[in-house]
């Protein structure tokens, strides 16, 4: 983030930290956190940061280190404050009706207990853990508790590495021994985790292991004070924390924007020749073609890959089409811009044609001129230095935050193939002069369902936090928000759209609310890969007949302005809704639509299936 | 040392540097209770790359016998 033209008061918090490069001390945090503090005591915080409340379930000490804490978060852009449960008390906390937990208005519940306060006899060189899942029973369930419980995000410590014990050689003999319990207690913890939508795991074990667990852990803090975190690791754990919250509420990236020569092969093409350039065989072509790998693994994720080079096209299509070695094809980058203008341009033009936000995108570049240039002219866009030495390049990928993902959905899977189908169709709508003639033979099919919390609250909540610019009011209603609206009645629609190019999978969300009766729109959204194809009207329409059939007379809605969403400032008024005076939220413009004159001649285009439940289906044409 | 110090001293209980005498102890200092003590400790330490004792972590109870013990530490004065 560019941090020229910020708040003030951003620029001073961000001021507070080390320069790149040298160690955050516990003394700054403890700046930090003081500066975090006054902010959350002025009316408004500065954007982009964002107001965070944890609560903490621990059996360890952590005042001392709470600084690190709230530093980590602020450094994420997160203004936190943490309210720590009893030390050891966890199980009575998530129990009791009175707790803390449930009474705190939290965002975040972190879990942080120890092996040895969970499995009896740790300790013991004969201990048997062989009903491991029988002593883990108790905090498997205490866990069950928090996800039924507490509303928010609950984020799970898995166990660490023991630290050295007697009969060590002796235990490593035995199968069931606790040397072998903690990493079977955690993949049950693992698996448990994976079965509440809301929960996510802290992979403190992997913590350790990357520092090694004498630089992780501190006996003289566990023996003095109950802490067992080395003031390093514990940063580690707490940065960890903060990542994972990063990810959760801001998302992943979209689009790896990259260069060619020295990044993605060693040389120049267009002076050495396919043939010239070092890519796989040995040092360094071997790092340039694991790299690549690692992209394409990316790409498999749902992450897009684009090309910003300075080249001529037929060159570096020859390296992807021919070379040996090569393990990105030409037909792995959703958008390709290998030419002579500037890289910030290109960033601009590929931008566009994938319909993304600048903040979508990471380019990555050898050349530290070409990233200060994109970095001035798109703030936004994050960006990363190949490194001058090629053995670090494998390195580069796995530090990038945002190029990780929480969960995989079956839409970001297909999401890289629906790129390439897109390319195909704008290939065909060239050839077609009027919209209709193109619209006709797209063979577009909709399907409508009622949202269903099972099968649908992943991607629902995906398409409410993620959707910026075909918007009508970008309310980033949270999972268990979803939820509440469906228990009170609401009426919660998604659309799925297919042509004959590829399936995009549910890309359109409808809510409406019925406070006092009246049909209220309370969002409406569709991701922005379904533009072009009126989708939008189809959707609209089949709501508007919905609620007609339900014997209801008008619906209103609103269209809230954001900084992303004036692709749809006009789309109520262009869809028969009347603006009307009434003001239901701040910023909001308020319309109200006769519900008498419903169809549309959009449903030429389109064959639309209402499902109305998981095992009926009724088709209209 | 005293630079170094007063550095920890002003972040973790935001003590000028000039406030930062020998003399001041926890009893200038409402914040400089025993948690705080224990980040003050960590701190110390990650500043000095020391590793203080259990029982010198109790007799650190003023800026001046810090010093003292960072200087049996083998820092320079």
């Amino acid at each position: 983030m560019s941090q020229t033209n910020c708040d003030p008061r951003y620029a001073r918090l961000k001021g507070l930290f080390p320069a790149a490069g040298h160690p955050l001390s516990l003394a700054d945090a403890a700046g930090i956190q003081r500066e975090v503090e006054s902010l959350l005591g002025s009316a408004e915080l500065p954007p982009p940061l964002r107001s965070l409340r944890i609560a903490c379930l621990r059996g360890v000490t952590i005042e001392p280190l709470v600084p690190q804490i709230i530093a980590a978060f602020a450094e994420r852009d997160f203004a936190a404050t943490i309210e720590l449960g009893g030390l050891g008390n966890y199980q009575f906390e998530v129990a009791s009706a009175d707790s803390f937990l449930l009474a705190g208005g939290f965002d975040v519940c972190v879990v942080l207990v120890r092996a040895e306060s969970v499995l009896a006899g740790l300790d013991d060189p004969t201990a048997n853990f062989g009903d491991l899942e029988g002593a883990m029973r108790g905090f498997l369930e205490c866990l069950d508790t928090v996800a039924e419980r507490f509303a928010g995000l609950t984020i799970v410590c898995n166990f660490g590495p023991l630290g050295p014990s007697v009969g060590r050689r002796f235990q490593s003999q035995n199968a069931a021994s606790s040397r072998y319990a903690i990493g079977r207690a955690n993949q049950l913890l693992a698996a448990r985790v994976q079965e509440h939508p809301r929960m996510l795991l802290c992979d403190l074990d992997y913590l350790a292991q990357q520092i090694g667990a004498a630089q992780f852990y501190s006996p003289r803090n566990m023996a003095t004070a109950l802490q067992p975190f080395s003031t390093v690791g514990f940063q580690r754990v707490c940065r960890e924390w903060a990542d994972l919250c990063h990810l959760h509420y801001r998302g992943a990236a979209k689009c790896i924007v990259l260069d060619c020569d020295n990044s993605l092969w060693q040389g120049i093409v267009g002076e050495d020749g396919m043939h010239g350039i070092r890519l796989g065989e040995g040092y360094p072509g071997v790092c340039f073609q694991q790299f690549q790998r690692q992209l394409k693994h990316l790409r498999d994720m749902g992450f897009l890959l684009a090309i910003n080079s300075k080249n001529n096209e037929a060159d570096i299509r020859a390296v992807f089409d021919q070379h040996p070695a090569t393990v990105l094809k030409y037909d792995d980058f959703a958008a390709v811009r290998a030419n002579w203008e500037s890289k910030a341009d290109n960033m601009a033009s590929i931008a566009e044609e994938l319909n993304l936000g600048m903040e979508s995108f990471i380019f990555i570049d050898d050349n530290p001129f070409e990233i200060e240039q994109v970095k001035f002219a798109c703030p936004s866009v994050a960006c990363a230095q190949v490194p001058a030495e090629s053995w670090k390049l494998p390195e580069l990928l796995s530090t990038l935050v945002r190029l990780d993902r929480l969960a995989v959905t079956v839409e970001d899977r297909k999401k890289a193939a629906m790129y390439q189908q897109e390319q195909r169709r704008k290939a065909t709508r060239a050839g077609t002069s009027r919209i209709e003639d193109y619209l006709s033979q797209l063979e577009l099919e909709m399907t409508i369902e009622p949202f269903h919390p099972e099968r649908h609250l992943e991607r629902a909540v995906q398409l409410l936090q993620k959707t910026n610019q075909f918007n009508l009011t970008t309310r980033r209603h949270s999972a268990s928000e979803l939820l509440a609206l469906a228990e009170s009645g609401s009426m919660i629609l998604l659309a799925s759209l297919r042509d004959r190019f590829g399936d995009y999978g549910r890309i359109a969300l409808a809510i409406v609310t019925f406070a006092d009766g009246i049909p209220s729109l309370d969002t409406f959204l569709m991701s922005c890969r379904a533009l072009g194809r009126r989708a939008e009207t189809m959707f609209l329409t089949a709501i508007l007949e919905r609620l007609g059939k339900a014997g209801q007379s008008v619906l209103r809605a609103e269209y809230i302005p954001s900084n992303r969403n004036q692709v749809c400032a006009k789309f109520l008024s262009e869809h028969g809704f009347m603006e009307f005076a009434g003001q239901l939220s701040p910023d909001g413009q308020c319309f109200e639509r006769n519900l008498a004159f419903a169809s549309s001649d959009v449903r030429a285009f389109y064959r639309v299936t209402i499902v109305e439940s998981a095992n009926r289906s009724n088709e209209l044409s | 040392m005293q630079e170094r110090i007063g550095k920890i001293f002003s972040g973790l209980f935001g003590v000028s540097r000039e406030a930062c005498t020998d003399a001041l102890s926890p009893k200038d200092i409402e914040a400089w209770n025993s948690v705080y003590h224990l980040t003050l400790v960590m701190s110390l330490e990650e500043e000095f790359g020391v590793q203080f004792s259990p029982d010198e972590i109790v007799e650190l109870d003023s800026v001046g016998a810090i010093k003292a013990k960072l200087a049996q530490h083998g820092v320079a004065r």
